[in-house]
């Protein structure tokens, strides 16, 4: 078991390794010239030539990629294009508010999604279900960046209890709450159809029959034989979910102007940053890893079915 | 013999396919899916004819003495945008670039992800090793980012390269809930004495593990033929679908957030029509899933 968690943990720095090199060729061979988004229309050939020189642009790509490489791992990624900050400056500074939102917005998530989930699991077909469930599909089926408008305009601008978004004085309670609602609504109807499907699905299965038969309580048998065997495809998706909350979410912080990494990284590509698109990216690759990373490991815990070999 | 068994009970295939519509419609939620979801298709291709107007034409009638958007009702029967552009035409093209990108695109997404997961899984060793790692990597590649900065970069996109880029995206999750229910089918007591029996890997991957694990993978499919719309959708309202003037959900919903103060239904329509769309092709799955998968119960 702990030769395949080491083997996991090699593997996990492999594919960020193999994930740095897609993402800087990806960057590199897009048809972007960066320098001229720097220097602007009226530079000379000089300034340009000097430009290159300072970010290396001058160089072939793989020196370029050895280069960013060895900076990467002394913790440097680069100067961003358009504010000359190093990106890992910029990167800290937008990371409290994805934190808040990410984490606000996660929790939520589950809290809505398990519990609704469960208790329509619990009796399908029941009326628990049909409420729980109908709800579940409206807000699977709204757009998020429509159901962000909708929460503003109803809510922030004809109620006026909340602001009409933006990151708002600490500690942005007020704030976050739309935005993270948002997220939450559209996300926990993810979990509860899934772990209504598996509930139903594991009903059927031998162990809880027997489980039914030796007498168990239906509470019992609900939490410990059926939630708990539902729970395995819910880890798949919560811990990549959470990476990408983590990494930043494009959509919902541009409705709310919400100051996170997914404004940075939106800003960032439209005005042809590539450190700064870059250094986005391979956070968001590492977060993904080692969530897959965090998931493996609880299958192994929760279904003693899969091998570890 | 088993097997020759049921197939000489069950129904001849045609009738088969045709039961399957049928007991899908008979669902209410599948019938009001089915509803919808023939609608929109139906509005999509008949938009040309449908369309009281041009939905990019700029009426001077359309817009207010202070040049303010008209409200619902007379000859703008859903109101104008800031533009002096007739809502209600521009809703009923935009239905065309939502359905065309995601019915594609998950079709794609789909096959690759579940011929990747399922061998990976079922075959186990190096080749899953190699085939999860490769996920791993893909998964990780922060593709939907890229697709924003190609875009930006290349200042235009077009149907075909938006949809290699999404089946490149969003594969690898249907690979790896395929093969995540693959391991645990595979150590089922039914593909052990298939597997005793000297039955050959195709014929148990093909008829006994991948309809096992059709349930969770019907219900990812389902929700992202709506997700695609969603995506679509949202990469327009981020300005970065089709360009202006083509009308398209997105776009409209975004254009209607600045206005939104003087000019609610500006963004009301089509989020509407968006809504309900997704909510049409994810009632319509459900009730497939529903009927593909009678061990699920009631569904």
């Amino acid at each position: 078991m702990w030769g395949y968690v080491a083997r996991r943990c090699l593997w996990m720095l492999v594919t960020l390794f193999i994930v740095s090199i897609i993402n800087f060729f990806v960057v590199f061979l897009v048809p972007a010239n960066p320098v001229d988004a720097i220097a602007g229309d009226k530079a000379t050939p000089q300034v340009i030539a000097q430009i290159e020189k300072y970010y290396g642009l001058d160089q072939p790509a793989y020196i370029q990629y050895l280069d960013y490489m060895n900076h990467m791992l002394h913790g440097d990624l680069g100067h961003s294009y358009q504010t000359d900050l190093p990106v890992t400056a910029e990167i800290a500074q937008r990371a409290p508010a994805t934190a808040l939102l990410a984490i606000t917005a996660f929790i939520w998530t589950l809290l809505f999604g398990l519990t609704s989930g469960f208790f329509a699991g619990v009796k399908p077909g029941g009326r628990a279900d049909l409420i729980l469930t109908t709800i579940a599909l409206l807000f699977n089926s709204l757009p998020d960046f429509f159901l962000g408008v909708v929460l503003l305009y109803f809510v922030a601008f004809k109620l006026g209890v909340l602001p009409l978004g933006g990151y708002g004085p600490p500690p942005h309670i007020r704030n976050v709450i739309l935005p993270a609602f948002t997220l939450a609504a559209i996300g926990a109807a993810t979990y509860h159809r899934l772990l209504r499907t598996q509930m139903a699905e594991v009903r059927n299965e031998d162990y809880v029959r027997t489980a039914r038969a030796k007498g168990l309580a239906a509470g019992r048998i609900n939490v410990r034989h059926i939630a708990r065997n539902a729970l395995l495809p819910v880890v798949t998706i919560g811990g990549l979910q959470l990476a990408s909350l983590l990494s930043g979410v494009i959509i919902v912080e541009t409705v709310f102007a919400w100051p996170g990494l997914g404004q940075l990284f939106y800003q960032a590509a439209t005005n042809l940053d590539v450190p700064v698109v870059m250094g986005t990216a391979m956070l968001s690759a590492a977060l993904v890893i080692l969530a897959n990373f965090a998931v493996d490991m609880a299958y192994m815990l929760l279904d003693p079915r899969v091998s570890y070999t | 013999m088993a097997a020759l068994a049921e197939r000489e009970l069950s129904p001849p295939r045609q009738a088969r396919q045709a039961s399957l519509l049928l007991r899908v419609i008979r669902r209410p939620m599948g019938l009001i899916g089915a509803v919808l979801v023939f609608f929109v298709v139906v509005v999509a291709l008949l938009a040309p004819h449908l369309a009281p107007l041009n939905p990019i034409q700029q009426f001077s009638q359309g817009l207010s003495a202070q040049g303010a958007p008209l409200p619902p009702g007379g000859r703008f029967l859903l109101g104008t945008d800031d533009l002096g552009r007739d809502i209600l035409s521009r809703l009923l093209y935009g239905s065309r670039d939502a359905l065309e990108f995601s019915i594609i695109g998950t079709a794609a997404v789909t096959v690759i992800g579940v011929l990747f997961g399922v061998t990976a899984g079922y075959f186990g060793g190096a080749f899953d090793q190699f085939m999860m790692r490769f996920t791993d990597a893909m998964y990780a590649f922060p593709f939907l980012l890229f697709v924003i900065f190609l875009i930006s970069v290349l200042g235009h996109t077009n149907l075909f390269e938006l949809i290699v880029l999404i089946s490149l995206t969003f594969w690898p999750s249907t690979a790896r809930l395929a093969r995540a229910e693959t391991l645990v089918a595979k150590e089922t007591a039914f593909v052990e004495a298939e597997r005793s029996l000297g039955a050959s890997p195709m014929r148990i991957l093909v008829r006994h593990v991948i309809p096992n694990i059709m349930a969770p993978v019907v219900v990812l499919t389902t929700q992202r033929i709506g997700g695609l719309i969603g995506l679509e959708a949202a990469l327009s309202y981020l300005g970065l679908g089709a360009p202006p003037p083509a009308p398209t959900w997105g776009a409209m919903v975004a254009e209607g957030q600045q206005y939104f103060q003087i000019a609610p239904w500006m963004f009301i329509y089509p989020g509407i029509a968006l809504t309900l769309t997704v909510l049409g092709f994810n009632l319509l799955g459900d009730a497939l899933n529903a009927v593909l998968n009678p061990k699920r119960g009631s569904g």
